[in-house]
């Protein structure tokens, strides 16, 4: 609930705007506010105060950050009293509160009151407003397909641009970082998108150096995740989809993965492992779909370890796994740890309560260092992973292993994946934090395989979910893929 | 597929208690030729094609894991290799049929069986799924892959790794022969039990989806030799509905 409180002004602040600020908005309104976030028809209209600081304070005030937006230059008629879709602001009603309204008619006021909100200050989309409407888009051609994807699933935001080839523009991507014994939270999360995603978005279109009509589809990540911070980028790219006249497409966030790792590493049909924090599985492709083989049935992996660096207190900088694979180089005493693997399924939650609840009285006794610890922790649970990888492959007959995901860049898992595949004569296929980790190039590029093969989302459709499962996605670009390469060697 | 090896040196170990044995198969082979074939790799262990006191065998090793390390891998070979050998014969009591277990030698990690002429399970719905079903062998299959898992049950044996590929088809006597113990256990919770159906559901549904519904011709045939069919169906249910991410209704 507070949530939608600190969300709501900021979408319907930049959805006013946008209506401001295009010129031919008349026969776009109706599409542009006919849905609320919550996918809810917006019934509607409430009169807003008149925005009497277009040209009035801020435009006399050349100084203000706000200057050029509030007073855009020498057109009065996208000035606020002329405009009608400025005073008739559309409103649901499961979103758009009294108290809201007014904390938008706030965010209308000069600079003052704008710098001392508390939370989420609608600061951070002016520029955007500014870069948006600086562009204008154009009829799309198709010289090279490229697209522009959003990451916030987890505690990373990431945008990417990419093209169908798979070379990756620009990947440009901010971690949310907590302090030691903390992890990330739903609601601050959320927040740290918010911040980060505009400057991301300039920084990804200037360094891939692309206009707007280069840009064919609009992803963002559907779920699996958070849902908060999922809901950042959906509203991002709902909003972006109107101003440009650009389609959406809503991407699995473990498929992105998958794909992201076969198109980097060059893997044909490997077993996957994919193992992050929110999600371990080991997956296949199979009859149109990356079937699950075997998964956790508790807790991820990442979470596992996540905790576990909570109990020692270690850095979340850069992430606290990689932490714990550096202190793990120190270990050298092997501790007993439960194993826990049931066929191709494994559970981490009784390991890390039984770390947990042991640590502490044998780091006070000096059975132990926190460095033997990780060791004996990360040997017992890579151990598990790829042994039930080894066990898909020998069910599925597949030689390869790729590694994906935010735990697949820790290099003792690699190595140990890449024994087993090598005693069993195939290949290991991994990559490193660029594009293990969370990021948006991964979004983008899978979803402009899916729009390369005729599939969008609707408008109304583009939601996000916290539970989607990998095998729910038709992967339609394999198989039209396999038979091409079928058509290749025929001829 | 099939290629030469040498010998494994463990094999030969003189101070393995079961030393004689390993060796008795040896010195009876008609021509000498110590070599074993190797037929497949699976995910813990090779197996391997030999003749033991003159009979046709399987050798099935478990190798070491050179990615894991020693301690946790003499664990775990050690217990499997028990625990596979213990189910097997208690299986085999129950009535299920299974290989005739020769020979077990807990220093070289090795395990000899009887050698079962007959092609897998999963090769057999492979087949099918290429040139079509013969419903009538079809039938057969589905309804003892259902009887030998209910019998398994009701003697409190859960297999715990149950695929395709860990079920033969004798082709002489057209009989269901299962195999591969390793991650079995002794349990008599109905949980357990639809755990273990549960596996084989999806292993058939991740590799078999072209040859319909053959579960629910298992469940028949699980529902006619189990008696305590009715509290396993019910947690089969309940069990079917857990796994992450899962879309839930309400």
């Amino acid at each position: 609930m507070e949530m939608r409180m600190q969300i709501t002004p900021w979408f319907e602040i930049l959805t006013m705007e946008l209506l401001v600020d295009l010129p031919a908005c008349e026969n776009r309104e109706s599409e542009l506010s006919s849905m609320c976030i919550h996918n809810r028809p917006i019934f509607s209209t409430t009169p807003l105060p008149p925005p009497t600081h277009h040209s009035g304070e801020t435009a006399s005030t050349s100084s203000s950050p706000l200057h050029g937006f509030f007073s855009p230059p020498s057109d009065s008629s996208l000035a606020g009293e002329a405009s009608p879709t400025y005073h008739s602001r559309r409103r649901c009603r499961c979103c758009c509160s009294r108290r809201q309204a007014a904390a938008a008619a706030l965010a209308f006021r000069p600079l003052p009151s704008l710098a001392v909100r508390p939370l989420l200050s609608p600061f951070p989309l002016l520029p955007l407003l500014l870069f948006c409407t600086a562009i204008k888009s154009h009829p799309t051609e198709m010289k090279r397909m490229i697209a522009l994807g959003f990451e916030g699933s987890a505690n990373k935001i990431g945008v990417g641009v990419v093209t169908l080839d798979g070379t990756i523009l620009s990947n440009p991507r901010h971690t949310y970082i907590t302090p030691p014994g903390q992890g990330f939270l739903p609601r601050e999360t959320a927040q740290h998108h918010f911040q980060h995603v505009l400057p991301l978005i300039k920084e990804a279109l200037e360094t891939a150096q692309i206009t707007l009509k280069d840009i064919d589809c609009l992803c963002y990540t559907k779920g699996p995740g958070m849902g908060a911070p999922l809901q950042v980028s959906a509203i991002v790219v709902r909003v972006l989809s109107q101003l440009w006249n650009i389609p959406i497409v809503g991407v699995n966030h473990c498929v992105a993965h998958i794909e992201m790792g076969r198109i980097v590493t060059g893997a044909v049909d490997p077993v996957v492992l994919y193992v992050s924090g929110g999600n371990t599985q080991v997956i296949a492709y199979s009859e149109g779909r990356y079937r699950i083989f075997g998964e956790t049935i508790d807790i991820a992996i990442g979470n596992c370890l996540d905790r576990f660096a909570r109990v020692l207190m270690l850095s979340n900088d850069p992430s606290p796994g990689y932490n714990i694979e550096q202190l793990a180089k120190k270990g050298e005493k092997f501790i007993d740890l439960p194993y826990v693997v049931k066929g191709m399924d494994v559970s981490f939650s009784g390991i890390l309560s039984y770390i947990e609840a042991t640590a502490e009285e044998k780091l006070k006794n000096d059975d132990c260092t926190p460095a033997d610890l990780c060791y004996s922790l990360q040997e017992t649970l890579f151990a598990m992973l790829v042994e039930i990888t080894e066990r898909a492959m020998a069910h599925c007959d597949k030689k390869d292993v790729l590694i994906v995901g935010g735990v697949g860049c820790n290099e003792r898992l690699q190595e140990m994946m890449r024994v087993m595949c090598g005693e069993r004569g195939g290949n290991l296929f991994a990559t490193d934090d660029r594009y293990c980790v969370d990021n948006g190039a991964m979004i983008a590029y899978t979803g402009l395989l899916a729009f390369a093969h005729g599939s969008t989302t609707p408008l109304e459709d583009s939601t996000f979910t916290q539970r989607f499962r990998t095998d729910e996605v038709l992967a339609v670009w394999r198989d039209n893929k396999e038979s091409l390469k079928a058509d290749d060697t025929v001829e | 597929m099939q290629s030469t090896i040498q010998h494994p040196e463990t094999l030969r170990r003189p101070n393995s208690p079961f030393h004689h044995k390993v060796i008795s198969y040896m010195d009876t082979e008609a021509n000498g030729d110590d070599s074993l074939v190797l037929i497949k790799q699976g995910a813990e262990a090779r197996v391997f094609e030999s003749t033991f006191a003159g009979r046709k065998s399987i050798i099935k090793e478990r190798f070491s894991k050179k990615y894991r390390h020693p301690t946790l891998d003499t664990k775990l070979t050690l217990k499997r290799l028990n625990v596979e050998a213990r189910c097997m014969t208690k299986a085999r009591k129950l009535g299920v049929s299974t290989p005739v277990l020769y020979a077990v030698d807990p220093v070289s990690h090795t395990l000899t069986f009887e050698y079962v002429e007959g092609s897998s399970i999963k090769d057999i719905f492979l087949e099918f799924g290429l040139k079509g079903i013969v419903e009538e062998k079809m039938n057969d299959i589905a309804l003892q892959i259902g009887d030998t898992i209910g019998k398994l049950h009701d003697g409190g044996v859960i297999h715990g790794d149950l695929t395709t590929s860990n079920m033969l088809w004798r082709s002489d006597t057209n009989q269901l022969v299962l195999i591969d113990f390793g991650l079995s256990f002794v349990s008599t919770l109905p949980e357990d039990k639809g755990v273990d159906l549960y596996v084989l559901e999806r292993a058939l549904l991740s590799m078999h989806s072209s040859c319909g519904n053959v579960m629910d011709k298992i469940l028949a045939g699980y529902r006619k030799s189990s008696k305590q069919w009715s509290s396993t169906f019910n947690k089969l249910g309940q069990v079917r509905l857990r796994g992450r991410k899962r879309t839930m209704v309400g």
